[in-house]
């Protein structure tokens, strides 16, 4: 019973980080890209890519166990700065997600409330988690199992519902398939459908005990996948079938117009109850993984002292909390201002393509040069295919930055503009970094 | 003739850095202020040399060190720290703070989050680390 309940949670963690409310917002871009078809086939192929990917961090887990894995699997396999530009452009899409998650909760609060101002929905949900994580209270592993399970049985069902009847309405045939260069459809959608999966691997900072790492770590992983590509295959589909293209592509929060279509008015009740369940499986354990980044950060002395304080009464990391806080309120007013959500969503998807190449290359670079170390699993994969994916992730990534039709521009100055935010930070915490251990040599002799 | 039980004499590295942090932590009057309502088994298990030692922190003190872990397997008091023995050895001595062996990936513990922060919180307490 207990083996049943680790291996449940480690699934339904791994599935619920990854389940978030700009999950749908991915699912109506995949839209504007694709024909429902090839928006399946590209969900089913980025989870593949995702799941193959997963042996490869279950092999890194293996050998870190319980170590914060993106700066720990990137930091013992390649060069310093290379690894620290990844991890911060990783946590700026950490930080972006936490604006994209709250503005879009507050675009489905408005639907029922549309007197509140968006920011202040947006500033008070980030507030509310901040006070709770400053509180140094954590959500029991049961609560957060019933959540994610509520959560995606929730979505089937209400997909499989509106879906069911209605298959026919999908008008899949050879003509309607291959209709508009199917290749740039799968092209332009698997590089974001990779943003639907992202988050699985956190999972691996939360084995129970060494054992884990060997067996259960390494088979959650693919199975919290395979669980999310179902759920947002069937969802889709019931997208397709429910509501014409343009109601879908139209809207950031395409899960709102559906519900209204099955159940009236009272479909916009059932949207924010998925969204609070979202939000508490998602959002908190989201921004508590990256306030525990930025504190790790800051005590190996990249960032300020100030950031990686520690709570004397209650042991929460109250630095990393503030400064995640503060960074994605500015984040969420920058993205409420200029709508910048889908941009922020698909710049995401992009960066994490690369960051998950960077694990694979790890990897192997890790078996040349620490051939001898523990590995409690090694990923079953020939080394061709680590090597193919290593190539297909960062063009995946690429192609997703040109998705958006007529939002080319500002997807790639959002891109570029955190590029150079990384590597100016890079180069501020090196001498950041520098000047603190002159101090104390000089404080020292 | 008679013989001299060694194993009873036999003394270890990693016991010896574990009774030096019991004296540190139960003389810090601080640290008693981060632990209150915080009883835990800290199990140093010693990847190289197999030795597994638990500590018992028991109403804001250090009360026990000992051989072996009298807990049951998945008990969620427990808090495991994995490394090689020089490794648990400098951690407690106050030589290698356990967040940076942690992110080195010299060390693996195995609790809930809020442990490690409160571990850690330890090691800066005592030792400014």
């Amino acid at each position: 019973m207990k083996k049943i309940f680790e291996l449940g949670f480690y699934v339904t963690f791994g599935a619920g980080i990854a389940f978030g409310i700009s999950s749908f917002t991915i699912l109506s871009e995949m839209f504007k890209v694709a024909s429902s078809f090839w928006v399946i086939v590209s969900i089913c192929l980025a989870g593949v890519v995702c799941m193959l990917l997963s042996s490869s961090i279950a092999e890194l887990a293996s050998m870190y166990p319980s170590a914060p894995g993106v700066r720990t699997y990137l930091k013992v396999a390649l060069p310093p700065r290379t690894s620290l530009f990844l991890v911060y452009l990783y946590l700026m899409f950490m930080i972006m997600v936490a604006g994209i998650e709250s503005y879009l909760f507050a675009l489905v609060v408005r639907q029922l409330f549309p007197q509140l101002p968006a920011l202040a929905v947006v500033l008070t949900l980030l507030a509310c988690t901040v006070i709770v994580n400053l509180l140094g209270l954590e959500l029991p592993r049961g609560v957060q199992m019933f959540t994610t399970t509520a959560l995606i049985l929730g979505v089937l069902a209400l997909g499989a519902t509106g879906a069911g009847s209605h298959l026919s309405n999908l008008h899949w045939n050879a003509t309607t398939i291959m209709a508009g260069h199917p290749l740039s459809q799968i092209g332009d959608a698997v590089g974001s459908a990779v943003y639907l999966f992202i988050g699985f691997e956190w999972v691996t900072m939360m084995g129970f005990t060494a054992k884990a790492y060997e067996r259960k770590i390494p088979i959650s992983m693919p199975l919290a996948i395979l669980t999310n590509v179902v759920a947002y295959c069937i969802f889709s589909l019931a997208l397709a079938t429910r509501l014409p293209v343009e109601a879908v592509t139209g809207t950031a929060i395409p899960q709102l117009p559906y519900f209204v279509q099955i159940f009236g008015p009272r479909g916009s009740v059932v949207g924010l109850v998925l969204s609070i369940l979202a939000i508490v499986s998602c959002f908190n354990a989201g921004v508590m993984g990256g306030s525990r980044l930025i504190h790790a950060l800051a005590r190996e002395g990249n960032f300020p002292k100030s950031w990686g304080k520690i709570s004397l009464t209650t042991g929460a990391p109250i630095g990393g909390v503030l400064a995640l806080g503060v960074l994605a309120s500015i984040a969420s007013v920058v993205i409420v201002r200029f709508e910048l959500e889908e941009v922020a969503a698909v710049t995401g998807s992009a960066i994490v393509c690369f960051v998950y190449a960077a694990f694979m290359w790890a990897v192997l670079r890790l078996r040349k040069t620490q051939p001898n170390a523990r590995r409690t699993f090694r990923s079953p994969l020939p080394v061709w295919l680590q090597w193919a994916l290593i190539g297909i992730l960062p063009i995946a990534g690429i192609l997703a930055l040109f998705g958006i039709k007529g939002k080319t521009v500002q997807v790639l100055a959002t891109a570029l503009g955190l590029v150079l935010v990384s590597a100016v930070t890079v180069w501020w915490s090196t001498r950041y970094k520098n000047a603190a251990a002159l101090n104390l040599q000089t404080k020292t002799s | 003739m008679a013989t001299t039980d060694v194993s009873a004499v036999q003394t270890s590295i990693l016991l010896d850095s574990l009774h030096d942090f019991q004296k540190t932590f139960n003389a810090n009057q601080r640290v008693k202020k981060l632990i209150k309502g915080w009883n835990r088994f800290l199990k140093a298990e010693s990847t190289d040399t197999n030795e597994i030692y638990t500590v018992t922190i028991e109403d804001l003190t250090i009360t026990k060190v000992e051989s072996g872990c009298p807990r049951p397997e998945g008990d969620e008091d427990v808090i495991t720290l994995q490394a090689a023995q020089e490794t648990l050895v400098r951690i407690f001595l106050g030589k290698y703070n356990p967040a940076h062996a942690l992110i080195d990936g010299a060390l693996a513990v195995f609790s809930g989050d809020r442990d490690k922060v409160k571990l850690e919180a330890i090691a800066m307490i005592i030792w400014g680390l």
